[in-house]
Protein backbone atom coordinates (compact mmCIF):
# COMPACT_ATOMS: atom_id res chain seq x y z
CA UNK A 1 0.00 0.00 0.00
CA UNK A 2 1.43 3.53 -1.04
CA UNK A 3 1.42 6.23 1.11
CA UNK A 4 -0.22 8.41 -1.96
CA UNK A 5 -3.20 5.92 -1.28
CA UNK A 6 -3.38 5.74 2.04
CA UNK A 7 -2.56 10.00 2.93
CA UNK A 8 -5.78 10.66 1.90
CA UNK A 9 -7.51 8.53 5.02
CA UNK A 10 -5.63 9.51 8.63
CA UNK A 11 -8.31 8.17 10.51
CA UNK A 12 -10.19 6.03 9.28
CA UNK A 13 -9.80 2.26 10.30
CA UNK A 14 -11.40 0.90 6.91
CA UNK A 15 -7.55 2.42 5.13
CA UNK A 16 -5.99 -0.72 6.88
CA UNK A 17 -8.72 -3.12 5.84
CA UNK A 18 -7.89 -2.05 2.26
CA UNK A 19 -4.80 -4.53 2.44
CA UNK A 20 -3.75 -7.34 5.17
CA UNK A 21 -0.71 -5.52 5.73
CA UNK A 22 -0.60 -3.82 8.67
CA UNK A 23 3.14 -2.69 8.31
CA UNK A 24 5.09 -1.70 5.22
CA UNK A 25 8.30 -0.71 5.76
CA UNK A 26 10.43 0.39 2.75
CA UNK A 27 14.28 0.49 2.11
CA UNK A 28 14.79 2.40 5.70
CA UNK A 29 17.62 3.56 6.84
CA UNK A 30 18.38 5.45 10.19
CA UNK A 31 22.15 6.71 11.39
CA UNK A 32 21.88 7.84 14.90
CA UNK A 33 24.14 11.32 15.36
CA UNK A 34 27.63 10.71 15.93
CA UNK A 35 27.93 7.35 14.35
CA UNK A 36 29.02 6.74 10.54
CA UNK A 37 27.66 3.16 10.80
CA UNK A 38 23.67 2.69 10.38
CA UNK A 39 21.22 0.86 12.99
CA UNK A 40 19.24 0.21 9.90
CA UNK A 41 20.82 -0.01 6.29
CA UNK A 42 17.74 -0.50 3.63
CA UNK A 43 15.17 -2.88 5.89
CA UNK A 44 12.23 -4.15 3.98
CA UNK A 45 9.36 -5.97 5.82
CA UNK A 46 5.93 -6.32 5.38
CA UNK A 47 3.82 -7.48 8.36
CA UNK A 48 0.31 -9.17 8.00
CA UNK A 49 -2.70 -7.95 10.17
CA UNK A 50 -3.35 -10.32 12.34
CA UNK A 51 -0.15 -12.18 12.69
CA UNK A 52 2.51 -12.88 15.52
CA UNK A 53 5.74 -11.65 13.54
CA UNK A 54 8.93 -11.54 15.46
CA UNK A 55 12.06 -10.46 14.41
CA UNK A 56 15.32 -12.14 15.32
CA UNK A 57 18.88 -10.52 15.40
CA UNK A 58 21.93 -9.86 17.60
CA UNK A 59 21.88 -7.00 19.59
CA UNK A 60 22.73 -4.39 17.55
CA UNK A 61 21.23 -5.70 14.52
CA UNK A 62 18.67 -2.94 14.64
CA UNK A 63 15.24 -4.58 16.17
CA UNK A 64 14.94 -2.10 18.81
CA UNK A 65 15.56 1.09 15.94
CA UNK A 66 12.86 -0.66 14.15
CA UNK A 67 10.74 -0.55 16.01
CA UNK A 68 11.05 3.06 17.91
CA UNK A 69 10.58 4.12 14.29
CA UNK A 70 7.27 2.13 13.81
CA UNK A 71 5.66 2.98 17.26
CA UNK A 72 6.67 7.21 16.41
CA UNK A 73 8.94 7.65 18.72
CA UNK A 74 12.06 7.90 16.70
CA UNK A 75 12.46 9.64 13.10
CA UNK A 76 14.00 7.45 10.36
CA UNK A 77 17.01 8.98 8.09
CA UNK A 78 15.31 8.12 4.80
CA UNK A 79 12.98 5.31 3.46
CA UNK A 80 9.44 5.03 4.53
CA UNK A 81 7.57 2.72 7.42
CA UNK A 82 3.80 2.47 6.80
CA UNK A 83 1.28 1.17 9.75
CA UNK A 84 -2.08 1.10 9.30
CA UNK A 85 -1.27 2.22 5.83
CA UNK A 86 -0.24 5.42 7.14
CA UNK A 87 2.77 7.03 7.51
CA UNK A 88 4.62 7.15 10.74
CA UNK A 89 5.85 10.90 9.79
CA UNK A 90 2.77 11.97 8.99
CA UNK A 91 -0.19 10.37 10.40
CA UNK A 92 1.61 9.68 14.09
CA UNK A 93 -1.39 11.00 16.07
CA UNK A 94 -3.71 8.33 14.04
CA UNK A 95 -1.01 5.31 14.83
CA UNK A 96 -0.93 6.14 18.29
CA UNK A 97 -4.15 5.30 19.04
CA UNK A 98 -4.16 2.18 17.26
CA UNK A 99 -1.04 0.73 19.11
CA UNK A 100 0.94 -0.41 22.01
CA UNK A 101 4.50 -0.75 23.15
CA UNK A 102 5.98 -3.00 26.00
CA UNK A 103 9.93 -1.33 25.49
CA UNK A 104 13.10 -3.15 26.13
CA UNK A 105 14.73 -3.28 29.51
CA UNK A 106 11.95 -1.02 30.45
CA UNK A 107 11.85 -0.28 34.41
CA UNK A 108 7.92 -0.20 35.96
CA UNK A 109 7.89 2.75 38.86
CA UNK A 110 9.10 1.97 42.22
CA UNK A 111 6.52 3.55 44.17
CA UNK A 112 3.77 1.50 42.24
CA UNK A 113 2.42 -1.58 42.56
CA UNK A 114 2.01 -4.53 39.54
CA UNK A 115 -2.04 -3.70 39.65
CA UNK A 116 -1.47 0.54 39.65
CA UNK A 117 0.88 -0.23 36.61
CA UNK A 118 -1.67 -1.59 34.98
CA UNK A 119 -4.68 0.56 35.70
CA UNK A 120 -2.51 3.60 35.19
CA UNK A 121 -1.79 1.87 31.12
CA UNK A 122 -5.75 2.14 30.71
CA UNK A 123 -6.73 5.16 32.34
CA UNK A 124 -4.51 7.07 30.50
CA UNK A 125 -5.75 5.77 27.02
CA UNK A 126 -9.65 7.14 28.89
CA UNK A 127 -10.80 3.74 30.30
CA UNK A 128 -12.62 4.63 33.40
CA UNK A 129 -11.18 3.57 37.18
CA UNK A 130 -13.93 1.02 37.61
CA UNK A 131 -13.49 -0.93 34.12
CA UNK A 132 -9.93 -0.30 34.13
CA UNK A 133 -10.02 -2.14 37.70
CA UNK A 134 -11.52 -5.19 36.30
CA UNK A 135 -9.11 -5.33 33.55
CA UNK A 136 -6.54 -5.65 35.10
CA UNK A 137 -7.19 -8.34 37.29
CA UNK A 138 -7.80 -10.20 34.27
CA UNK A 139 -4.75 -9.60 32.65
CA UNK A 140 -2.33 -9.85 36.09
CA UNK A 141 -4.30 -12.89 36.31
CA UNK A 142 -3.18 -14.58 32.68
CA UNK A 143 -0.13 -13.48 33.08
CA UNK A 144 0.58 -15.10 36.87
CA UNK A 145 0.90 -12.11 38.38
CA UNK A 146 -2.46 -11.81 40.82
CA UNK A 147 -0.54 -12.90 43.14
CA UNK A 148 2.01 -9.95 43.38
CA UNK A 149 -0.63 -7.31 42.33
CA UNK A 150 -0.07 -5.50 45.58
CA UNK A 151 3.90 -6.03 45.25
CA UNK A 152 5.09 -2.29 44.82
CA UNK A 153 7.26 -2.85 42.41
CA UNK A 154 10.84 -2.52 43.43
CA UNK A 155 10.44 -5.77 45.44
CA UNK A 156 9.28 -7.80 42.48
CA UNK A 157 12.25 -9.97 40.64
CA UNK A 158 13.51 -8.90 37.25
CA UNK A 159 11.22 -11.69 35.28
CA UNK A 160 7.28 -10.09 37.14
CA UNK A 161 8.99 -6.95 36.40
CA UNK A 162 9.31 -7.67 32.83
CA UNK A 163 5.71 -9.45 33.13
CA UNK A 164 4.51 -6.46 33.99
CA UNK A 165 5.29 -4.22 31.64
CA UNK A 166 4.01 -7.06 29.07
CA UNK A 167 0.56 -6.61 30.90
CA UNK A 168 0.75 -2.92 30.65
CA UNK A 169 0.69 -3.40 26.97
CA UNK A 170 -1.54 -6.17 26.30
CA UNK A 171 -4.17 -4.74 28.56
CA UNK A 172 -4.90 -2.02 26.37
CA UNK A 173 -7.29 -2.78 23.92
CA UNK A 174 -4.74 -1.59 20.40
CA UNK A 175 -5.55 -3.52 17.16
CA UNK A 176 -1.14 -3.76 17.06
CA UNK A 177 1.01 -4.37 20.01
CA UNK A 178 4.70 -4.22 19.84
CA UNK A 179 6.33 -6.11 22.51
CA UNK A 180 10.87 -5.66 22.53
CA UNK A 181 12.06 -9.04 23.85
CA UNK A 182 9.12 -9.55 26.14
CA UNK A 183 10.30 -12.82 27.46
CA UNK A 184 13.81 -11.69 28.48
CA UNK A 185 15.18 -12.87 32.00
CA UNK A 186 11.33 -14.96 32.16
CA UNK A 187 11.84 -18.52 33.36
CA UNK A 188 10.99 -21.01 30.92
CA UNK A 189 7.34 -21.68 32.41
CA UNK A 190 7.04 -17.83 32.59
CA UNK A 191 7.48 -17.49 29.05
CA UNK A 192 5.36 -20.14 27.95
CA UNK A 193 2.48 -18.48 30.06
CA UNK A 194 3.72 -15.41 27.73
CA UNK A 195 3.77 -16.69 24.51
CA UNK A 196 -0.07 -18.55 25.42
CA UNK A 197 -1.73 -14.99 25.85
CA UNK A 198 -0.06 -13.51 22.66
CA UNK A 199 -1.64 -16.56 20.77
CA UNK A 200 -4.78 -16.04 22.24
CA UNK A 201 -4.96 -11.97 21.68
CA UNK A 202 -3.87 -13.10 17.95
CA UNK A 203 -6.45 -16.41 17.79
CA UNK A 204 -9.32 -14.71 20.40
CA UNK A 205 -8.84 -10.45 19.74
CA UNK A 206 -7.38 -10.70 16.25
CA UNK A 207 -4.69 -8.38 17.58
CA UNK A 208 -1.37 -8.24 15.60
CA UNK A 209 1.64 -8.79 17.36
CA UNK A 210 5.18 -7.76 16.72
CA UNK A 211 8.26 -8.82 18.79
CA UNK A 212 11.56 -8.53 19.46
CA UNK A 213 13.61 -11.61 20.67
CA UNK A 214 17.04 -13.15 21.33
CA UNK A 215 15.35 -16.82 21.76
CA UNK A 216 15.38 -18.93 18.08
CA UNK A 217 12.85 -21.58 20.27
CA UNK A 218 9.95 -18.57 20.99
CA UNK A 219 10.36 -17.39 17.21
CA UNK A 220 9.95 -20.86 16.16
CA UNK A 221 6.94 -21.84 18.47
CA UNK A 222 5.11 -18.39 18.46
CA UNK A 223 5.61 -16.63 15.30
CA UNK A 224 3.30 -16.80 12.13
CA UNK A 225 5.69 -14.76 10.28
CA UNK A 226 9.69 -13.92 11.11
CA UNK A 227 12.24 -12.31 10.25
CA UNK A 228 16.01 -12.79 10.69
CA UNK A 229 17.54 -9.10 10.74
CA UNK A 230 21.63 -8.43 10.97
CA UNK A 231 23.35 -5.28 10.89
CA UNK A 232 20.46 -3.65 10.07
CA UNK A 233 18.97 -5.13 6.93
CA UNK A 234 16.58 -8.17 6.81
CA UNK A 235 19.14 -11.69 5.74
CA UNK A 236 15.73 -13.53 5.54
CA UNK A 237 11.98 -13.63 6.38
CA UNK A 238 9.04 -15.97 5.86
CA UNK A 239 7.08 -18.78 8.15
CA UNK A 240 9.80 -20.49 10.38
CA UNK A 241 9.30 -23.36 8.11
CA UNK A 242 10.04 -21.61 4.79
CA UNK A 243 12.78 -19.78 6.50
CA UNK A 244 14.20 -23.20 7.72
CA UNK A 245 13.92 -24.69 4.20
CA UNK A 246 14.96 -21.94 2.26
CA UNK A 247 18.27 -21.20 3.77
CA UNK A 248 19.24 -24.09 5.18
CA UNK A 249 19.82 -27.32 2.66
CA UNK A 250 20.60 -29.58 5.69
CA UNK A 251 17.37 -31.00 7.05
CA UNK A 252 18.94 -32.96 10.80
CA UNK A 253 21.14 -32.19 12.99
CA UNK A 254 23.60 -34.70 14.86
CA UNK A 255 25.07 -33.31 17.86
CA UNK A 256 28.30 -35.19 19.06
CA UNK A 257 29.49 -34.93 22.29
CA UNK A 258 32.12 -37.90 22.07
CA UNK A 259 34.15 -40.07 19.99
CA UNK A 260 34.39 -38.31 16.81
CA UNK A 261 36.80 -35.50 15.69
CA UNK A 262 35.41 -32.41 13.90
CA UNK A 263 37.81 -33.13 10.82
CA UNK A 264 35.92 -36.78 10.34
CA UNK A 265 32.87 -35.37 10.61
CA UNK A 266 33.54 -32.77 8.15
CA UNK A 267 33.09 -35.51 5.79
CA UNK A 268 29.11 -36.34 6.99
CA UNK A 269 27.88 -32.65 6.38
CA UNK A 270 28.47 -28.84 7.78
CA UNK A 271 30.26 -29.01 11.03
CA UNK A 272 29.37 -26.22 13.64
CA UNK A 273 30.83 -26.09 17.20
CA UNK A 274 28.18 -25.43 19.77
CA UNK A 275 29.94 -25.15 23.02
CA UNK A 276 30.91 -29.17 23.96
CA UNK A 277 28.74 -29.97 21.16
CA UNK A 278 29.67 -31.01 18.05
CA UNK A 279 26.88 -30.38 15.52
CA UNK A 280 27.18 -32.04 12.26
CA UNK A 281 24.36 -30.38 9.74
CA UNK A 282 23.34 -33.06 7.35
CA UNK A 283 20.32 -34.99 5.79
CA UNK A 284 18.47 -38.65 6.60
CA UNK A 285 20.90 -40.94 5.04
CA UNK A 286 24.61 -39.18 6.37
CA UNK A 287 22.71 -38.74 10.04
CA UNK A 288 21.85 -42.68 9.63
CA UNK A 289 25.51 -43.39 8.88
CA UNK A 290 26.80 -41.62 12.05
CA UNK A 291 24.43 -42.68 14.45
CA UNK A 292 25.29 -46.34 12.62
CA UNK A 293 29.34 -45.36 13.66
CA UNK A 294 28.34 -43.93 16.87
CA UNK A 295 26.95 -47.59 17.56
CA UNK A 296 30.08 -49.32 16.98
CA UNK A 297 31.67 -46.83 18.75
CA UNK A 298 29.58 -46.55 21.70
CA UNK A 299 29.29 -43.46 21.26
CA UNK A 300 26.17 -40.93 22.40
CA UNK A 301 24.67 -38.71 19.88
CA UNK A 302 21.40 -37.25 19.93
CA UNK A 303 19.92 -36.44 15.94
CA UNK A 304 16.53 -33.56 15.76
CA UNK A 305 15.78 -31.89 12.80
CA UNK A 306 17.32 -28.64 12.37
CA UNK A 307 15.79 -25.49 14.00
CA UNK A 308 15.55 -21.54 13.11
CA UNK A 309 19.00 -21.94 15.36
CA UNK A 310 21.04 -23.45 12.96
CA UNK A 311 19.52 -21.13 10.28
CA UNK A 312 20.51 -18.21 12.30
CA UNK A 313 23.96 -19.36 13.05
CA UNK A 314 24.39 -20.37 9.71
CA UNK A 315 22.95 -16.99 7.85
CA UNK A 316 24.54 -14.98 10.90
CA UNK A 317 27.54 -16.41 10.65
CA UNK A 318 28.34 -16.57 7.05
CA UNK A 319 27.76 -12.73 7.32
CA UNK A 320 30.24 -12.50 9.88
CA UNK A 321 32.61 -14.64 7.88
CA UNK A 322 31.82 -12.25 4.79
CA UNK A 323 32.47 -9.11 6.97
CA UNK A 324 35.61 -10.52 8.76
CA UNK A 325 37.17 -11.46 5.04
CA UNK A 326 36.14 -7.66 3.36
CA UNK A 327 37.67 -6.57 6.35
CA UNK A 328 41.21 -8.75 5.64
CA UNK A 329 41.02 -7.55 2.24
CA UNK A 330 40.86 -3.26 3.36
CA UNK A 331 43.58 -4.25 5.66
CA UNK A 332 45.73 -5.80 3.08
CA UNK A 333 44.68 -3.39 0.36
CA UNK A 334 45.54 -0.66 3.42
CA UNK A 335 49.12 -2.19 4.07
CA UNK A 336 49.84 -2.45 0.37
CA UNK A 337 48.84 1.06 -0.47
CA UNK A 338 50.78 2.63 2.35
CA UNK B 1 -30.22 16.28 10.54
CA UNK B 2 -28.28 19.12 11.01
CA UNK B 3 -29.27 19.48 14.93
CA UNK B 4 -28.39 15.23 14.91
CA UNK B 5 -24.76 16.36 13.72
CA UNK B 6 -24.30 19.00 16.20
CA UNK B 7 -25.33 16.35 18.39
CA UNK B 8 -23.19 13.60 17.91
CA UNK B 9 -20.28 16.02 17.19
CA UNK B 10 -21.06 17.29 20.97
CA UNK B 11 -21.47 14.26 22.42
CA UNK B 12 -18.03 12.81 20.64
CA UNK B 13 -16.04 16.21 21.97
CA UNK B 14 -17.44 15.40 25.60
CA UNK B 15 -16.13 11.84 25.45
CA UNK B 16 -12.73 12.93 24.09
CA UNK B 17 -12.69 15.52 27.01
CA UNK B 18 -13.84 13.47 29.71
CA UNK B 19 -11.04 10.77 27.92
CA UNK B 20 -8.40 13.24 28.32
CA UNK B 21 -9.27 13.86 31.86
CA UNK B 22 -9.08 10.57 33.05
CA UNK B 23 -5.41 10.60 31.50
CA UNK B 24 -4.58 13.66 33.81
CA UNK B 25 -6.15 12.75 36.69
CA UNK B 26 -4.30 8.94 36.27
CA UNK B 27 -1.26 10.02 35.50
CA UNK B 28 -1.35 12.75 38.35
CA UNK B 29 -2.44 10.22 40.85
CA UNK B 30 -0.40 7.54 40.04
CA UNK B 31 3.13 9.81 39.24
CA UNK B 32 2.70 12.04 42.52
CA UNK B 33 -0.52 11.90 45.05
CA UNK B 34 0.31 7.86 45.19
CA UNK B 35 3.79 8.10 45.91
CA UNK B 36 3.58 10.85 48.10
CA UNK B 37 0.82 9.36 50.25
CA UNK B 38 3.10 6.12 50.14
CA UNK B 39 6.30 7.40 50.94
CA UNK B 40 5.88 10.79 52.83
CA UNK B 41 9.30 10.80 54.00
CA UNK B 42 10.05 12.00 50.65
CA UNK B 43 8.45 15.90 50.99
CA UNK B 44 11.08 17.26 53.67
CA UNK B 45 12.98 17.49 50.37
CA UNK B 46 10.22 20.03 49.11
CA UNK B 47 10.70 22.13 52.04
CA UNK B 48 14.12 22.09 52.63
CA UNK B 49 15.49 24.86 50.83
CA UNK B 50 12.73 27.55 51.04
CA UNK B 51 12.31 27.35 54.43
CA UNK B 52 16.31 27.16 55.27
CA UNK B 53 16.64 30.32 53.63
CA UNK B 54 13.39 31.45 55.53
CA UNK B 55 14.74 30.15 58.34
CA UNK B 56 18.28 32.31 58.11
CA UNK B 57 16.34 35.34 57.18
CA UNK B 58 13.32 35.00 60.04
CA UNK B 59 16.62 34.77 62.92
CA UNK B 60 19.46 37.50 61.25
CA UNK B 61 16.54 39.30 59.33
CA UNK B 62 14.22 42.09 60.05
CA UNK B 63 10.99 41.21 60.04
CA UNK B 64 10.18 42.95 57.17
CA UNK B 65 12.92 40.68 55.33
CA UNK B 66 11.25 37.28 56.68
CA UNK B 67 7.84 38.72 55.27
CA UNK B 68 9.88 39.76 52.22
CA UNK B 69 11.09 36.00 52.00
CA UNK B 70 7.66 34.56 52.09
CA UNK B 71 7.23 35.96 48.77
CA UNK B 72 10.54 34.07 48.03
CA UNK B 73 9.95 30.63 49.55
CA UNK B 74 6.51 30.54 47.45
CA UNK B 75 8.28 31.11 44.24
CA UNK B 76 10.72 29.33 45.09
CA UNK B 77 8.88 26.17 46.27
CA UNK B 78 7.02 25.82 43.04
CA UNK B 79 9.77 26.82 41.25
CA UNK B 80 11.47 23.96 42.11
CA UNK B 81 8.78 21.50 41.66
CA UNK B 82 8.14 22.93 38.17
CA UNK B 83 11.96 22.36 37.08
CA UNK B 84 11.98 19.03 39.10
CA UNK B 85 9.48 17.90 36.16
CA UNK B 86 12.82 17.94 33.63
CA UNK B 87 14.85 15.17 36.01
CA UNK B 88 11.31 13.25 36.70
CA UNK B 89 10.48 13.71 32.89
CA UNK B 90 13.98 12.60 32.16
CA UNK B 91 14.21 9.40 34.98
CA UNK B 92 10.76 8.13 33.15
CA UNK B 93 12.11 8.42 29.79
CA UNK B 94 15.44 6.84 30.09
CA UNK B 95 15.47 4.70 32.94
CA UNK B 96 11.54 3.31 33.05
CA UNK B 97 11.24 3.91 29.43
CA UNK B 98 7.91 5.16 30.42
CA UNK B 99 8.09 7.84 27.80
CA UNK B 100 7.82 5.11 25.27
CA UNK B 101 4.87 4.21 26.58
CA UNK B 102 3.32 6.95 26.32
CA UNK B 103 4.38 8.25 22.68
CA UNK B 104 3.29 4.84 21.56
CA UNK B 105 -0.29 5.93 23.10
CA UNK B 106 -3.01 8.10 22.31
CA UNK B 107 -1.56 10.90 25.38
CA UNK B 108 -0.61 14.04 23.38
CA UNK B 109 2.93 15.58 24.55
CA UNK B 110 0.76 18.63 26.00
CA UNK B 111 -1.47 16.19 28.21
CA UNK B 112 1.82 14.20 29.55
CA UNK B 113 3.32 17.37 30.51
CA UNK B 114 0.24 18.92 32.34
CA UNK B 115 -0.02 15.92 33.95
CA UNK B 116 3.03 15.03 35.63
CA UNK B 117 3.68 18.89 36.28
CA UNK B 118 0.27 18.73 38.14
CA UNK B 119 1.70 15.23 39.96
CA UNK B 120 4.92 17.86 40.89
CA UNK B 121 2.70 20.38 42.33
CA UNK B 122 0.94 17.88 44.45
CA UNK B 123 3.96 17.76 46.31
CA UNK B 124 4.74 20.87 46.40
CA UNK B 125 1.02 21.78 48.04
CA UNK B 126 1.87 20.83 51.57
CA UNK B 127 5.00 23.25 51.25
CA UNK B 128 2.57 25.99 50.10
CA UNK B 129 0.05 25.82 52.05
CA UNK B 130 1.56 25.97 55.10
CA UNK B 131 3.60 29.24 53.83
CA UNK B 132 0.18 30.73 52.77
CA UNK B 133 -0.92 29.49 55.95
CA UNK B 134 2.09 31.62 57.83
CA UNK B 135 1.14 34.94 55.36
CA UNK B 136 -2.61 34.88 56.69
CA UNK B 137 -1.72 34.49 60.20
CA UNK B 138 1.25 37.37 59.90
CA UNK B 139 0.07 39.65 57.66
CA UNK B 140 -3.04 41.60 58.17
CA UNK B 141 -5.66 42.37 55.55
CA UNK B 142 -4.29 39.11 53.69
CA UNK B 143 -7.69 37.79 52.78
CA UNK B 144 -9.63 35.96 50.48
CA UNK B 145 -9.07 37.48 47.51
CA UNK B 146 -4.98 38.25 48.30
CA UNK B 147 -5.20 34.66 48.54
CA UNK B 148 -6.91 33.91 45.16
CA UNK B 149 -4.47 36.39 43.47
CA UNK B 150 -1.21 34.41 44.95
CA UNK B 151 -2.86 31.17 43.50
CA UNK B 152 -2.98 32.72 39.94
CA UNK B 153 0.57 33.86 40.28
CA UNK B 154 1.73 30.63 41.64
CA UNK B 155 -0.17 28.88 38.66
CA UNK B 156 1.48 31.30 36.15
CA UNK B 157 5.38 30.49 37.23
CA UNK B 158 4.23 26.89 37.44
CA UNK B 159 3.50 26.69 34.07
CA UNK B 160 5.95 28.56 33.11
CA UNK B 161 8.81 26.32 35.06
CA UNK B 162 7.04 23.39 34.17
CA UNK B 163 7.48 24.40 30.41
CA UNK B 164 11.45 24.62 30.80
CA UNK B 165 11.46 21.53 32.67
CA UNK B 166 9.26 19.50 29.96
CA UNK B 167 11.47 21.45 27.11
CA UNK B 168 14.68 19.82 28.76
CA UNK B 169 13.28 16.73 29.39
CA UNK B 170 13.10 16.16 25.95
CA UNK B 171 17.00 17.40 25.03
CA UNK B 172 18.71 15.71 27.41
CA UNK B 173 20.40 12.69 27.28
CA UNK B 174 20.66 11.23 31.04
CA UNK B 175 18.99 11.66 34.24
CA UNK B 176 22.74 13.14 35.81
CA UNK B 177 22.53 15.54 33.39
CA UNK B 178 19.13 16.31 34.03
CA UNK B 179 19.44 16.74 38.05
CA UNK B 180 22.45 18.91 37.53
CA UNK B 181 20.75 21.14 34.84
CA UNK B 182 18.02 21.74 37.00
CA UNK B 183 19.79 21.88 39.90
CA UNK B 184 21.57 24.99 37.83
CA UNK B 185 18.44 26.66 36.76
CA UNK B 186 17.09 26.08 40.24
CA UNK B 187 19.81 28.33 41.75
CA UNK B 188 19.43 31.20 38.32
CA UNK B 189 16.13 31.09 38.93
CA UNK B 190 15.10 31.09 42.39
CA UNK B 191 18.21 32.10 44.79
CA UNK B 192 20.13 34.92 42.52
CA UNK B 193 17.49 36.83 41.54
CA UNK B 194 15.77 39.22 44.06
CA UNK B 195 13.06 36.20 44.48
CA UNK B 196 13.87 36.22 48.59
CA UNK B 197 14.56 40.04 48.75
CA UNK B 198 13.21 43.41 47.15
CA UNK B 199 14.31 44.25 43.45
CA UNK B 200 15.52 47.69 44.98
CA UNK B 201 18.24 46.44 46.98
CA UNK B 202 20.20 45.26 43.63
CA UNK B 203 22.82 47.69 41.62
CA UNK B 204 21.17 49.33 38.99
CA UNK B 205 22.81 48.40 36.45
CA UNK B 206 21.68 44.57 37.28
CA UNK B 207 17.90 45.42 37.78
CA UNK B 208 17.49 45.58 33.78
CA UNK B 209 19.14 41.87 33.78
CA UNK B 210 16.93 40.43 37.02
CA UNK B 211 13.72 42.07 35.12
CA UNK B 212 14.20 39.32 32.28
CA UNK B 213 13.83 36.86 35.14
CA UNK B 214 10.26 35.44 35.12
CA UNK B 215 10.63 34.43 39.13
CA UNK B 216 11.55 37.99 39.50
CA UNK B 217 7.85 38.98 38.67
CA UNK B 218 6.42 36.02 40.67
CA UNK B 219 7.88 37.54 44.05
CA UNK B 220 7.46 41.23 42.99
CA UNK B 221 3.47 40.49 42.73
CA UNK B 222 2.91 38.65 46.05
CA UNK B 223 4.90 40.88 47.64
CA UNK B 224 2.55 43.06 46.44
CA UNK B 225 -0.19 41.35 46.92
CA UNK B 226 0.26 40.28 51.25
CA UNK B 227 1.08 44.31 51.50
CA UNK B 228 4.62 45.19 50.80
CA UNK B 229 5.55 48.50 49.66
CA UNK B 230 5.65 48.18 45.24
CA UNK B 231 6.66 50.59 42.77
CA UNK B 232 2.92 50.62 41.53
CA UNK B 233 5.29 51.42 37.30
CA UNK B 234 6.89 48.13 38.22
CA UNK B 235 4.11 45.99 39.26
CA UNK B 236 2.19 46.85 36.39
CA UNK B 237 5.49 45.71 34.45
CA UNK B 238 5.30 42.42 36.44
CA UNK B 239 1.69 41.89 35.85
CA UNK B 240 2.25 42.13 31.99
CA UNK B 241 5.77 40.08 32.27
CA UNK B 242 4.72 37.43 34.17
CA UNK B 243 1.68 36.11 31.76
CA UNK B 244 4.43 36.89 28.75
CA UNK B 245 6.96 34.55 29.98
CA UNK B 246 4.50 32.07 30.80
CA UNK B 247 3.17 31.98 27.13
CA UNK B 248 6.68 32.28 25.97
CA UNK B 249 7.96 29.39 27.84
CA UNK B 250 4.80 27.47 26.79
CA UNK B 251 5.30 27.84 23.59
CA UNK B 252 8.86 26.88 23.47
CA UNK B 253 7.81 23.58 25.05
CA UNK B 254 5.05 22.94 22.95
CA UNK B 255 6.39 23.77 19.60
CA UNK B 256 10.06 23.22 20.32
CA UNK B 257 10.38 19.86 22.44
CA UNK B 258 11.25 17.09 21.11
CA UNK B 259 8.24 14.24 21.23
CA UNK B 260 9.85 11.73 18.51
CA UNK B 261 13.57 11.78 18.90
CA UNK B 262 15.97 12.35 15.79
Amino acid sequence: MSRLQTSSCPTDRSCSALSSQIIKVSQLVKYYRKSSVPALDGLDLDVNEGRIFTLLGRNGAGKTTFLRIATTQLSPTSGSVSVFGLDVLKHAKAIRKRIAIAPQEGRPLWTLDAKDHVILALMMRGVGYSQAVDKAKKVLETLELSEVENVHSEDLSGGLRQRVLVAMAIACDAELIFLDEPTIGLDPLSRRRVWDELIRLKKEEARTIVLTTHYMDEAEVISDELAIVDKGRVLARGTPADVRAKHLSARIRVDVTKGFSAEELQTYGRVVHAGNIIRVLTDETKAQEISNEALKRKATIAISPVTLDDVFVELVGSEIDRDSENNNDVGARSIGER
Amino acid sequence: MWELVQLVKGELMLQSVRKTLRTVAALAYYLGVLPMIRIPTLLPFVFATPFTILFILFVAGERTAFVSGLAGAITMTVTQQGLFLGSDLTSLKIEHKFQSIVVASPVSPLTYMFSVAISELAFAAPAVAVLLAIISYSMEGVGLLALLQILFIILLIWVTTSSIGFFLSTYVLNTRSAFLTVAFISIILSVLPPVFYPISLLPAQLRPLAELIPTTHASILIRSVIGLPTDQFQMLVSWVALPAFTLAFLSLALLEARWRES
